[in-house]
């Protein structure tokens, strides 16, 4: 096991989170050109969260529930935890993608813990959702990670080296987008975060620090994403080109979120199965069909 | 398909929004506006005054008539009316001021006589 904290990865650390809040700014900013509109400046989530850091508590029943004011801070330290993987590897071991794949878990778990804490009816619908989709993709992310890394022939994220791996693994790598869709709650599946549906989600009841802590860590989760798609399928480049790879990712993601519009719940489980038979089938074929 | 074509091209287009305070909206034709008496063409019958429904318009004198933009409705009556044309709308539509002494009359070609 190598733990490397030199400086530089402190320092990558701490600049994680106003990155990881551009990012979102430049989604949202992209979504809104898509669509014709002007939309927010790139800043606008960095100045929300100042924002929300100098505001009050409200005075909700919920806050005398620990895990209402908790949780938010531990989903926001295991968005942060992710980044110990990609790209720089501070934290290497053997078998560390099973570990990731417990981090991921980890902050879904929180984000369902965070609505039930709330104590609204809303927030617990779409915690109930979120549990539910939890179940089915959950699954299909370890399927597809496990394939990339039986595909290498690797132990650990570290040791992970090769480039265009799209092309050899296609179906792995759809299977990837659109869990990329369902965990990041963007258009096709964003059963969890319909604003129509469910409000906010389960941020109804948050403001303040608790809602400042949330929305960082679902764009770092977002950001991280985009890292995880350029590091296992686009290519292990150097720092540089993956930090102007990274916004391109995001406006694909947003290109995505701007074309298409909400599966309802029943339908999002039926592609959710259909994909995890596809991710299956993948891991299936690299053992026989290789090219 | 064919929304993800426009969505690509609505990327590199301008936004439809038009930046409002920086850019200043256009007005239609027969924009009814603020409105502006014209003291020299008045002939003092004070019909204008008659006929305002809410009594937004003081006739003192000839030349001389208070317009309270404040109370005016802008439903053109006193334009219609007036057998001169002394009367008309304009195309000026954002008079939001602190001091309401500048919700009266604007007065055009000359001053009042008194």
């Amino acid at each position: 096991m190598g733990l490397e904290l030199s400086i530089a990865s402190i320092v990558f650390l701490l600049l994680l989170v106003p990155f990881a809040l551009v990012m979102e700014g430049i989604r949202r900013k992209t979504v809104a050109r898509m669509q014709n509109r002007i939309g927010p400046p790139v800043w606008q989530p960095i100045y929300d969260v100042l924002k929300l850091f100098q505001k009050g508590k409200t005075d909700t029943l919920a806050k005398e529930n620990p895990f209402f004011w908790i949780v938010p801070i531990l989903t926001f330290l295991s968005g942060l935890a992710f980044f110990l993987f990609i790209p720089f590897n501070i934290i290497s071991f053997q078998h560390d993608f099973i570990f990731l794949i417990y981090l991921l878990v980890l902050e879904s778990a929180l984000f369902v813990l965070a609505g039930f804490a709330s104590n609204n009816p809303y927030s617990t619908i779409a915690s109930m959702r979120e549990l539910i989709l939890m179940v089915c993709y959950e699954m299909i992310f370890a399927i597809v990670i496990l394939t990339v890394f039986i595909f290498e022939g690797v132990l650990s994220v570290a040791q992970f080296d090769s480039l265009f791996l799209f092309w050899k693994l296609p179906v792995a790598f759809i299977c990837f987008m659109v869990l990329v869709a369902v965990e990041i709650r963007i258009t096709p599946y964003d059963t969890v975060d319909a604003p129509t549906e469910v409000l906010e989600s389960i941020r109804n009841e948050y403001s303040g620090k608790g809602l400042a802590f949330l929305k960082m860590a679902d764009a770092l989760k977002m950001t991280f994403f985009a890292a995880m798609l350029l590091y296992f399928f686009i290519g292990n480049f150097n720092m540089v080109a993956f930090f102007v790879l990274i916004p391109v990712a995001v406006m694909v993601f947003s290109f995505i979120q701007a074309t298409t519009c909400r599966y309802r719940v029943d339908q999002t489980f039926k592609r959710l199965a259909f994909y995890l038979i596809l991710a299956l089938v993948e891991i299936v074929r690299i053992k026989f069909i290789v090219w | 398909m064919g929304i993800n074509w426009e969505c690509f091209k609505n990327f590199f287009k301008k936004p439809f929004t038009k930046k409002y305070p920086f850019v200043k909206a256009e007005t239609c034709e027969r924009f009814r506006g603020r409105i502006i008496y014209k003291a020299d063409l008045c002939i003092g019958c004070k019909q204008c005054a008659i006929n305002c429904p809410s009594s937004a318009i003081k006739f003192h004198k000839k030349g001389k008539i208070d317009f309270n933009m404040g109370e005016c409705f802008y439903c053109g009556l006193c334009v219609d009316i007036c057998p001169v044309n002394a009367i008309e709308f304009s195309n000026e539509f954002e008079f939001a001021n602190k001091d309401p002494r500048e919700l009266k009359n604007k007065i055009e070609h000359g001053k009042p006589k008194k």
